[in-house]
């Protein structure tokens, strides 16, 4: 089966005072029909260039893809014309944003800007649009739409204003939805209301999905694949099973342990020390060794390429896979009795 | 009246709080002189021991902000009391007002609003000595000592907040709470703004100073699971009222209002292995200014019944684990927090961060 989506060695570069940096670099993936895919890392790694690289919404004049391949259903889309790309974006490759206060107007109502998306793209009449748009917002589950069309956004609340949102994006049937951090505002009761409808309407539809998200509960509740970035790279790229389960990268294994449990009792939390390098960081070597238990002389020196360790469970790490045993012996060398809870010193 | 007792009910709280109650005028249309009132917090109590920390969940709008902020009289209270280590903080004038606050401080959600972008460090961590008459003739000294109690180097005292990570902002924020020896520090939603591994490196912050320190924490979250693991008592707000209130271990081994039931299983877990099973709650908070009658969650609730429109269910219940539902005893069971299988490989692994957390 060929991808939906194929992004190869993507970098995208971004203007500052006195230079270029690579926001992100060598960023490969692909996402086949109907699947879904999530995008995890925390902020500064490069998710969120990713997805406005695929759209073709960098900031004109300060970002651009300086090299790589994005290709969508066999078309180039590095090689789309403006208007063409304008074609392809809302009709066959939606997206939807983490703030839904912001990504609606507040000046229209809410019909006039599902009926304007519609009429883009579909050669409708008015009153045919109107009912495609009422259809589309009792598809998200809106109580009452014939009433609520008319209403400005700032009558909605949060989650409403997010179901809108989907309802947009799903008015011409995309074949790709990005989704960047869809649910990060909304309460967590809201919250599974909305992943709830979207695991309903990806069924329903067999639209792909490109999840972008910081939150790795998301990410298993939803993605099928997933990607890790960190700093900018592809740090771990595996099916969501045997990422939760047999995480390789040390950045994955420590974000897994920085998140508090509810089945679990811990005493103290494996939080990661340090601080993420902002992207104008300039670093020698693999991108996290400064904050990596395991690192050694290697580490700091080049960086690691992204191998597939088998089964498609990628990682870009020198001592993948891990073997903890022998990690620890190494790390016993400190002498550290793991049970203590001292105060850590910090020197960052 | 039902007021909340704790099992250390014979010595002296160190905070108690009665039937707080605090209303927001809000006027309804641009000539319209009706005077409608939010209900931001409504009529209730509590205790807190030295030592102890008490996390305030619920949803945005639902009051814990507010009530945070009550607690250390950073507004007045339209009724009710706040008693703290014997004082009601809401008689006192603004002189003894100001001596009490240096027992009472705060740690502000927001790492980049929460500090002056033009004060250095060390401004910022000798404002409050100064203006409480701490350490004379060695502010600098127990600014570089604080620095260095939450984990900062002191050659940072020279420098702006705009040089320093949100991590190592809200470690800063905690240092200037930390100043003048607080006995209860209110945190409201401390790590939400931070990235997840940095997250992990603020709640172990807090506990290990909780722990050396002896300090008292009246956490506001709106994350479950974070509040799972650092408080010792959870309520849970619903529109400005406890809908329930126990011990942690209690409260998460038998939730026993709808609220608290749905609020844990919409929490989306790390884990695949496990297939959530939740009811889902429809529709959204009602608005506050005009709350529903009887119960306020039933507009909600999967199990509502007549009754609920008619009766406010007070909040009550056997050994510490309170409940505001009439029919808590007759919902089904929740189901239990599902605990997938262990993974040794990755326990061993993710020991070696916490060992590195702690060599020098």
């Amino acid at each position: 089966m060929t991808a939906l989506l194929e992004v190869q060695g993507l970098k995208t570069c971004f203007k500052v005072e006195g230079g270029e940096f690579a926001a992100i670099e060598g960023v490969s993936f692909s996402i086949e029909a109907g699947r879904t895919l999530g995008i995890v890392g925390e902020s500064g790694c490069g998710k969120s260039v990713t997805s406005l690289s695929i759209m073709g919404l960098l900031p004109k004049g300060i970002g651009r893809v300086a090299a790589g391949s994005i290709t969508f259903d066999g078309i180039d889309l590095l090689k789309l014309t403006p208007a063409e790309l304008r074609g392809l974006r809302g009709e066959r490759i939606a997206m939807i944003f983490q703030e839904p206060m912001t990504s609606l107007n507040p000046a229209f109502t809410i019909g006039n800007q599902l009926i304007e998306a519609i009429r883009c793209h579909r050669d409708m009449s008015p009153a045919q649009a109107r009912e495609h748009a009422i259809e589309m917002l009792r598809r998200v589950r809106i109580p009452a739409p014939e009433r609520r069309i008319d209403e400005y956004p700032h009558k909605l609340s949060g989650g409403m204003r997010q179901r809108v949102m989907i309802a947009m994006a799903l008015a011409c049937e995309p074949s790709l939805l990005i989704a960047d951090e869809p649910t990060t505002a909304l309460d967590v009761t809201i919250q599974a209301q909305v992943l709830e409808l979207m695991r309903n309407l990806r069924e329903q539809t067999g639209t792909a999905i490109m999840l972008i998200t910081h939150d790795l509960g998301v990410i298993a509740e939803l993605a099928d694949e997933v990607v890790v970035m960190y700093a900018g790279r592809v740090v771990e790229r595996a099916s969501v099973a045997a990422l939760f389960a047999q995480p390789q990268h040390p950045y994955t294994i420590g974000l897994l342990g920085s998140i508090p449990k509810l089945h679990l009792d811990q005493d103290r939390l494996a939080a990661i020390e340090g601080q993420v390098p902002t992207p104008m960081t300039r670093l020698q070597g693999c991108r996290f060794a400064a904050r990596c238990p395991f690192a050694e002389e290697r580490c700091r020196l080049a960086e690691p390429p992204l191998v597939d360790l088998g089964g498609g469970h990628l990682a870009a790490c020198w001592k993948a896979p891990l073997d903890p045993d022998l990690e620890l012996e190494l790390c016993a060398g400190s002498h550290v009795d793991p049970t203590s809870h001292s105060l850590p010193e910090h020197n960052a | 009246m039902t007021s909340i007792v704790t099992a250390a009910a014979s010595a002296q709280p160190l905070l108690r709080v009665n039937q707080l109650v605090k209303h927001f005028p809000v006027r309804r249309g641009f000539f319209s002189r009706d005077r409608a009132v939010v209900h931001a917090v409504d009529g209730i109590s509590f205790e807190l021991t030295a030592g102890q920390t008490m996390a305030l969940v619920g949803e945005s709008g639902c009051g814990k902000s507010t009530l945070g902020r009550l607690v250390l009289r950073l507004f007045d209270a339209s009724s009710g009391e706040v008693w703290f280590k014997g004082t009601d903080l809401m008689r006192l004038d603004a002189a003894a007002l100001r001596a009490q606050r240096s027992k009472l401080q705060m740690i502000f959600q927001d790492p980049y609003a929460s500090l002056n972008p033009r004060m250095t460090v060390a401004q910022t961590l000798t404002e409050p000595l100064a203006l409480h008459g701490l350490a004379p003739g060695r502010h600098r000294e127990r600014a570089a000592e604080l620095l260095e109690l939450v984990g900062l180097s002191s050659q940072y005292l020279q420098r702006y907040p705009h040089e320093f990570s949100g991590g190592q902002r809200q470690r800063i924020g905690i240092a200037r709470a930390l100043a003048v020896e607080p006995d209860l520090i209110v945190c409201d939603e401390p790590v939400s703004a931070l990235d997840v591994s940095i997250q992990a490196q603020v709640v172990n912050l807090l506990q290990d100073l909780q722990r050396r320190l002896g300090l008292s924490y009246i956490f506001i979250a709106h994350d479950l699971a974070v509040v799972k693991h650092i408080a010792t008592h959870v309520a849970v707000m619903y529109l400005g009222e406890f809908v329930e209130y126990a011990d942690k271990s209690q409260l998460f081994a038998q939730p026993r209002h709808p609220y608290t039931q749905a609020l844990l299983a919409a929490i989306p877990e790390p884990e695949p292995s496990i297939k959530p099973v939740r009811v889902l709650l429809e529709g959204d908070v009602p608005n506050p200014i005009e709350p529903p009658s009887g119960c306020r969650f039933r507009t909600r609730c999967p199990y509502t019944q007549a009754r609920c429109a008619e009766e406010v269910p007070q909040l009550s219940g056997d050994a510490g684990h309170l409940v505001a539902c009439h029919f808590w005893r007759d919902i089904p069971a929740p189901p239990k927090i599902a605990t997938p299988a262990p993974n040794l490989r990755l326990e061993k692994l993710q020991a070696a961060f916490r060992n590195m957390a702690l060599t020098p």
